[in-house]
């Protein structure tokens, strides 16, 4: 028995040790290796007539990113200290900073995410008046549509509460070496949606696992909806879920991943859902592999390691143009994050220098100096066919920038911010309940999915 | 005040001031914290700085809440079924596999020691490490157990699939047998040997031993670990957070605990959050009742 003992014993504490070894080797994932450029020493400017502090997610990537700014601007203006301070997990964060009498100068918001904290607690400074804030017009003048129109808390709302940072319209990352093998062209960024069902099609039939990993995620939602001609809502906020066309595109989206429970519909779904984990995970042949995936630019170089760690190759290509029945082009979800001045930034001299500091941070000149993090497309329509960020190699490898502007793609570009036509403190509520719908469409028949969304508005708007 | 009461005060003055540090903690940092979550689960609030008020009045409306309105409802009957689900099932398992790993780790074995404290290391390290750690080498595609498991024809998915998540946690949690195995081990260091030795003359063979000595002198610390364990798993959180990364309570909320509920609620809706902490607070309540009002099972020797 006391052998027995030993012997068990040692062998849990070999395994043990055997997987604390591996686990110290450093395998090349996560985001911390995701970017080739590591985080950069803060530069501190001591006893600067301004100081400033600024709040963001704690991602790393998002760290490095305003820290690239933060530093060369402090570099430039020995005047001003600028300070990374805040970290965030998300949003209502900025509401226990607020509550503990703790808010950052400036601080990071999604852009679809900002209405509550914009509109309704009154967190951000409206950025379109001209006398707090001059030169305004002019400088949101050279933004994309879209972008700025996610600046607005509601739909009567005129007011601009940050400054938008990325554009970030849906694309398809594509294993280039996976088509290669199926005999698959890679097509062009002007595609159209007809192109991209038979190119699934095709994968599918060459093996692989799923032709895409469709993320169940807001904005490709959006994008699929506002495609079938379906909507969540009127102009007046009543509820517009229940319609011929959200019903054709709940169907898609049940047999496009195989959802269906019906034995007799014998429908092979062609997409799975993830975040892009099984596409990176590429097995080395096209059988049992997921060849494309539909993300935004921040994910670039995640992706970008992915392919270089597992030998294969990697290419952009713009959203398909899911062309109407008119013949009109298609449309493509295309958000943004972005910061704004929040309320307790009133000194004068801070205003005019957090207002110096956004505005340079995006301006051709502050793009360049993240370009080559790869996560950003400029929010800036200047910048649309130009700049450094088109430049962005990961190791010598390079995809196509186009993808990520609408420059040969016939798809308009929308804004995502489709809970606007509600009050704003029932905003972030609705976008909750619509997530819901979705998980609920893959579950359940359409018309209770309709029926429970139904009542979960009625609540909410009691 | 009469001068006895007076005298006795002044007597006792240094005692109080010793203690008043704690007392004052004890009120500041969890008495009024309690009190105030109380009284917030009666409004319709989010989150604001003390002295500021609240919105509305909802009398019992928060309490309510997850049983009338439909998305909210949703939201605590998942929450806890993912919960009843863990406890249900990690509770037994880790019980019986802590009580295991004692019994082998109580044997008169040279270098047992060493075992002992290695097994329990585990516990020494915050849940938020572990988690990361786990996250780490649990990754779908850079994992280094992900990549092993692969290598021998096993894709497990981890927290990549509804299915795997909590199979996945379960699985993860057992590294932290080690705090109930000591306390298992010193529960059995307490089984009187005489009771071997008299049970090894009748010809009890260790199977027997165990079943019939060492469990019944243990179920005092059965029952101790079956309330701990419910108490804690009631409240898991922290490692779900760091396991889960950006994933939150997993896919299709398959690991949506019932704390991560109240987390979701705590900013925008800090009324609903504080009613659902004290519906927690009651169901715990009314578990540990069960439990303790079903111990008759439970056998205390002379000592105690």
């Amino acid at each position: 028995m006391k052998k027995f003992c030993v012997l068990l014993m040692s062998s849990i504490m070999a395994a043990t040790l055997a997987l604390s070894c591996a686990c110290s080797i450093d395998t090349g994932g996560g985001n911390e290796n995701n970017t080739p450029e590591p985080e950069e020493p803060p530069v501190v400017n001591e006893g600067a007539e301004v100081e400033l502090t600024v709040g963001t997610l704690s991602y790393s990537d998002e760290r490095t990113l305003i820290n690239r700014w933060i530093n060369r601007f402090n570099k430039d203006h020995p005047e001003v200290n600028i300070k990374l301070t805040h970290q965030m997990q998300g949003m209502p964060d900025t509401t226990l900073w607020e509550s503990a009498g703790n808010m950052p100068d400036i601080m990071w918001t999604a852009g679809d995410q900002h209405s509550p904290y914009s509109g309704y607690y009154h967190y951000f400074q409206d950025l379109s008046d001209e006398e707090k804030f001059p030169g305004s017009a002019e400088f949101f003048s050279g933004f994309y549509d879209s972008l700025i129109d996610s600046t607005h808390f509601d739909n009567t709302d005129k007011g601009i509460w940050f400054v938008p940072r990325d554009y970030n319209r849906l694309v398809i990352y594509i294993n280039k070496t996976a088509f290669a093998e199926a005999g698959v062209d890679l097509p062009s960024n002007n595609w159209t949606w007809t192109e991209f069902i038979d190119i699934c099609n095709r994968l599918m039939d060459k093996g692989a696992k799923k032709a895409i990993e469709w993320k169940q995620w807001r904005p490709v939602y959006t994008t699929m909806l506002r495609n079938f001609g379906g909507k969540y809502l009127n102009d007046d906020g009543s509820l517009a879920i229940d319609s011929e066309e959200t019903a054709a595109c709940v169907d898609f989206y049940q047999k496009f991943y195989n959802t269906t429970r019906s034995d007799t519909d014998n429908v092979v779904g062609l997409a799975i859902p993830g975040e892009g984990t099984a596409f990176k995970a590429y097995p080395g042949s096209v059988i049992g592999s997921v060849p494309m995936v539909v993300d935004v630019r921040p994910q670039l170089p995640a992706y970008m390691a992915a392919a270089s760690n597992g030998e294969w190759e990697l290419e952009a290509r713009s959203f398909p143009n899911y062309v109407q029945p008119d013949g009109s082009a298609g449309y493509v979800g295309a958000g943004c994050s972005g910061y704004g001045i929040s309320k307790v930034c009133t000194d004068e001299k801070k205003l005019e220098w957090a207002w110096k500091f956004l505005k340079w941070c995006m301006s051709e000149e502050g793009y360049e100096v993240v370009s080559n993090l790869g996560n950003i497309v400029p929010a800036l329509t200047s910048l649309r066919d130009s700049g450094s960020w088109r430049e962005y190699d990961y190791y010598g490898a390079t995809v196509d920038a186009a993808a990520f502007v609408d420059l040969d793609n016939g798809a308009q570009s929308i804004f995502l911010n489709y809970q606007n036509s509600l009050p704003v403190s029932k905003q972030d509520d609705f976008i909750l309940r619509v997530d819901d719908f979705w998980k609920d469409v893959r579950t359940k028949s359409y018309a209770d999915a309709v029926e429970t969304l139904r009542q979960a508005y009625s609540a909410l708007m009691k | 005040m009469t001068s006895s009461t007076k005298k006795k005060l002044r007597r006792n003055i240094e005692g109080y001031l010793y203690v008043l540090p704690v007392i004052l903690g004890v009120l500041i940092f969890t008495a009024f914290p309690v009190i105030y979550a109380f009284v917030c689960s009666f409004f319709e609030t989010p989150l604001k700085p003390i002295g500021e008020g609240f919105d509305h009045f909802v009398g019992l409306g928060n309490y309510f809440k997850s049983f009338s309105d439909a998305y909210y409802s949703r939201k605590f009957f998942t929450s806890l079924g993912v919960t009843f689900l863990y406890a249900a099932t990690y509770i037994p398992i880790s019980l019986v596999l802590s009580f295991l790993l004692a019994v082998f780790l109580n044997k008169q074995v040279k270098g047992m020691r060493f075992f002992r404290v290695l097994y329990y290391l585990p516990v020494l390290l915050p849940a938020v490490c572990t988690g990361m750690l786990w996250n780490r080498i649990t990754d779908p595609y850079y994992g280094v157990i992900t990549k092993a498991l692969q290598n021998i024809g096993i894709n497990w998915s981890w927290f990549e699939l509804p299915q795997t998540s909590m199979v996945s946690f379960e699985f993860i949690s057992l590294f932290t047998l080690g705090g109930n195995m000591i306390l298992w081990l010193a529960q059995l260091k307490n089984v009187p040997k005489s009771l071997y030795e008299s049970a090894t003359l009748d010809g009890a063979g260790k199977f027997r031993q165990l079943v019939s000595i060492t469990v019944p002198i243990c179920t005092p610390m059965i029952l101790y670990n079956v309330i701990m364990s419910i108490i804690g798993v009631m409240q898991t959180y922290s490692q779900v957070l760091t396991l889960t990364g950006s994933k939150g309570s997993g896919l299709e909320d398959s690991l949506l605990f019932y704390v991560f509920n109240i987390y979701d609620n705590r900013v925008t809706h800090f009324g609903y959050a504080c009613a659902l902490s004290f519906i927690l607070f009651a169901i715990i309540g009314a578990l540990t009742a069960v439990v303790m009002k079903t111990s008759k099972w439970v056998y205390y020797t002379e000592e105690g």
